[in-house]
């Protein structure tokens, strides 16, 4: 049982932290971008390809080059359809994670790549009885270490009260002197970062990384954007935890129907979604950008 | 207006992402090794506008793929296609077939169903005699129809499944691969020799390749005398990990004790299971298929030991079978990379048996080639021995590699072929 909770806090801080970098960038400028997954698989890439130069360079490489190329996107693609409507960007990100997807195919090819980033959070600790991995342990500090940093930074520093107000209603945030660009491009940043550390995560229960390596919890993330709430930053991480804690606790307790895990989810959001359309946490002052 | 607006974007969002989550899932095959005869003649008009021996060869016999070169298919079916090429320059280097050069024309079939089937019109246009389709029953089904519809041989290098031929009506469709009701026997009969009665099935539900595999595992463990004491389930996203944690799966196998674990998966999901059956304490062997060779997913389970798996060959340089390490040699060559499993032998296999087939038939119309294959009775190809019969167009009695891992590294063990294959 302790494993199961440990389980569904380490696969819902995972999710809510991939939600938040999602959360961040819709937040500012409408955009839900599912090439926030090929963010999450560079990160992997990285850090499998520079391990032998040491795990905290590894890190920092990764995180670099993730929140670089969440910059680049922004500023090569995004920035240039500033005017466009929000369905327009919702197709344009479409074209860049596939457009990154066979890019990864041709640079490191279509199979995994594979690579050992941090062997000592793998194995299980033994109180008694009861066995629990490390890994997961190590997760949830982890995800609650950057959740509470992100609150920080969104809450107690002028960039977050910047970031804050312009997901809170972008046209007066720019009328009353927010630098619409700087913001978006900080939110792509931080949205980088949080998929490098999403990367190592599931890198390091992995041990390899394809071109697809992002794409599914990119999708779910999304979901607990959603049900979290659009527009808001403490809905998308609370949703993307309960998506993920969800699923991992769906799947302790359907036992022989576990199988039909993700039945059961949607059925779920379905139902949070009819009792609470703008989501778990809505945003009053939610207005869309013209 | 404007939260119609966003619902709409939403509505859209959601709808791709449906799509995406619902796209894909598949499998794989096996395949290997050993030596036999050639095949007995048989007896074929050859067509009129087949070239034949005799005739003086005035164009390239063309050979089209529709294989997928992206998409997940693409890690089984690109080693597999690049053997098919140094198949096709050995064949030109000794004469060609039946007196002509072959031409192979490889179109990306992007692992997409419907792109196959456009791309298997076009070569077939082209005047293709023989097409290779990918290593996948339900993403070829549409291009083996095509070509199925034209009188075209078509061949998928490494489907494991029998319904690759008759069973899907396609009488001219064969697979070079080994498959799974073999391939499962073998598995079960080497554990059940090697570790005990008791095993425990870890069965990886999202494609019918491990889904068939645990099943034939099964039956023939009990055939065998041996008791399934646990046979928990899990499932992969269509683009290989884990759905969700497998913590209390691993728990269920721990606590019934088990002599031997099953593992019916394929990376990286597959991966995860054995790292986290390793890390849950199970330390009883784990055998598993072919969807488990290479070496690419060990980084997920650091210094694995006693995981064994059946495969088509040795892709670590210990294969006791010459023409595996000639063509292992060949595609390192080629490619510049070592082979990440073995199911590329039966992509050279597949030129290798159009060859014998059209020589024996004296012919490239399809029923010919067809009719030439079915009488192959352990013919000797760099896949191993291979028969195939009216009913049956892949193989299950052929020999395959046992593979076992010891501290992360490969060895080969035995070839052995399954003493009872489970056919349904």
């Amino acid at each position: 049982m302790i494993q199961t909770l440990l389980d569904a806090l380490s696969y819902g801080g995972l999710y809510g932290l991939a939600a938040l970098g999602i959360g961040l960038v819709f937040g500012v400028m409408r955009l839900v971008n599912f090439a926030h997954g090929e963010l999450i698989a560079i990160g992997a890439y990285l850090m499998i390809i520079t391990i032998d130069l040491g795990l905290p360079l590894s890190i920092l490489i990764a995180v670099a080059g993730t929140a670089a190329l969440a910059l680049l996107m922004e500023l090569s693609v995004f920035k240039r359809l500033r005017l466009a409507g929000p369905s327009v960007l919702l197709i344009a990100s479409f074209g860049v994670s596939i457009f990154l997807q066979r890019s990864y195919e041709i640079i490191f090819g279509a199979l995994p790549i594979s690579g050992q980033i941090a062997p000592w959070m793998s194995g299980v600790i033994e109180f008694g009885d009861t066995t629990i991995t490390r890994g997961s342990i190590l997760t949830i500090i982890l995800a609650l270490a950057l959740l509470l940093g992100m609150r920080f930074l969104i809450e107690s520093t002028t960039l977050g009260l910047q970031i804050r107000a312009a997901s809170s209603d972008f046209q007066t945030a720019r009328l009353l002197g927010v630098r619409s660009n700087y913001v978006i491009g900080a939110a792509f940043v931080f949205s980088g970062v949080l998929a490098a550390a999403v990367a190592f995560v599931l890198v390091t229960q992995r041990g390899s990384v394809d071109p697809l390596f992002g794409v599914n919890i990119t999708i779910l993330a999304l979901v607990g954007t959603v049900i979290g709430g659009l527009g808001s930053l403490q809905g998308a991480a609370l949703g993307g935890f309960a998506v993920g804690a969800t699923i991992s606790l769906l799947n302790s307790f359907l036992g022989n129907y576990r199988v039909y895990t993700y039945t059961w989810l949607f059925i779920l959001v379905i139902i949070v979604l009819l009792m609470r359309p703008s989501g778990l946490i809505s945003n009053k002052a939610y207005k869309e950008r013209a | 207006m404007k939260r119609t607006k966003t619902a709409g974007i939403l509505a859209v969002a959601a709808s791709l992402s449906l799509v995406i989550a619902g796209c894909a899932s598949t499998s794989t095959s096996p395949e290997a090794p050993a030596a036999t005869e050639a095949a007995a003649p048989v007896e074929a008009a050859p067509s009129e506008a087949a070239p034949t021996a005799a005739a003086e060869c005035t164009e390239p016999i063309i050979i089209g793929s529709a294989m997928a070169q992206t998409g997940f298919m693409s890690p089984f079916d690109v080693p597999a296609l690049d053997t098919a090429r140094i198949a096709i320059d050995k064949a030109n280097a000794e004469g060609g077939v039946l007196g002509c050069q072959l031409e192979l024309v490889a179109v990306d079939g992007e692992t997409n169903p419907d792109k196959g089937a456009q791309i298997a019109t076009d070569l077939i246009s082209q005047g293709a005699k023989m097409l290779l389709v990918t290593c996948d029953y339900d993403i070829n089904a549409k291009a083996s129809q095509v070509a199925q519809d034209a009188g075209v041989l078509v061949i998928a290098p490494c489907v494991g499944d029998t319904i690759m031929g008759p069973d899907a009506g396609l009488t001219l469709g064969f697979s070079l691969g080994s498959a799974v009701p073999g391939e499962a026997a073998i598995m079960a009969e080497y554990a059940f020799e090697k570790f005990g009665p008791n095993a425990a099935l870890f069965k990886d539900m999202s494609i019918k390749y491990t889904q068939n595999q645990c099943k034939v595992f099964e039956e023939r463990w009990t055939q065998l005398g041996g008791k399934v004491v646990s046979a928990p389930e899990f499932s992969q996203t269509p683009e290989g990990t884990l759905a969700a944690p497998v913590t209390a799966q691993v728990k269920e196998i721990k606590d019934s004790k088990p002599d031997v674990v099953a593992l019916c998966s394929y990376p990286g999901g597959g991966a995860e299971a054995a790292a986290a059956l390793r890390a849950g304490g199970v330390k009883a062997p784990v055998i598993s298929g072919f969807g488990m060779d290479g070496a690419f997913w060990l980084g997920a389970v650091p210094d694995l030991s006693d995981f064994y798996f059946v495969t088509y060959a040795s892709v670590f340089g210990d294969d006791p079978n010459p023409k595996v390490a000639e063509l292992l040699a060949a595609y390192k060559e080629l490619t510049g990379n070592d082979a990440a499993t073995s199911g590329l032998v039966t992509g050279a296999s597949s030129i290798e048996a159009f060859k014998l087939a059209a020589e024996q038939a004296g012919s490239t119309d399809g029923a010919a080639l067809a009719a030439a294959l079915e009488a192959f009775s352990e013919v000797d190809l760099t896949a191993g021995p291979t028969s195939f019969s009216p009913e049956l167009h892949v193989n299950v009695t052929r020999p395959m590699a046992v593979m076992q891992v010891q501290k992360g590294k490969h060895a080969f063990i035995e070839y052995r072929a399954a003493e009872q294959p489970i056919l349904n």
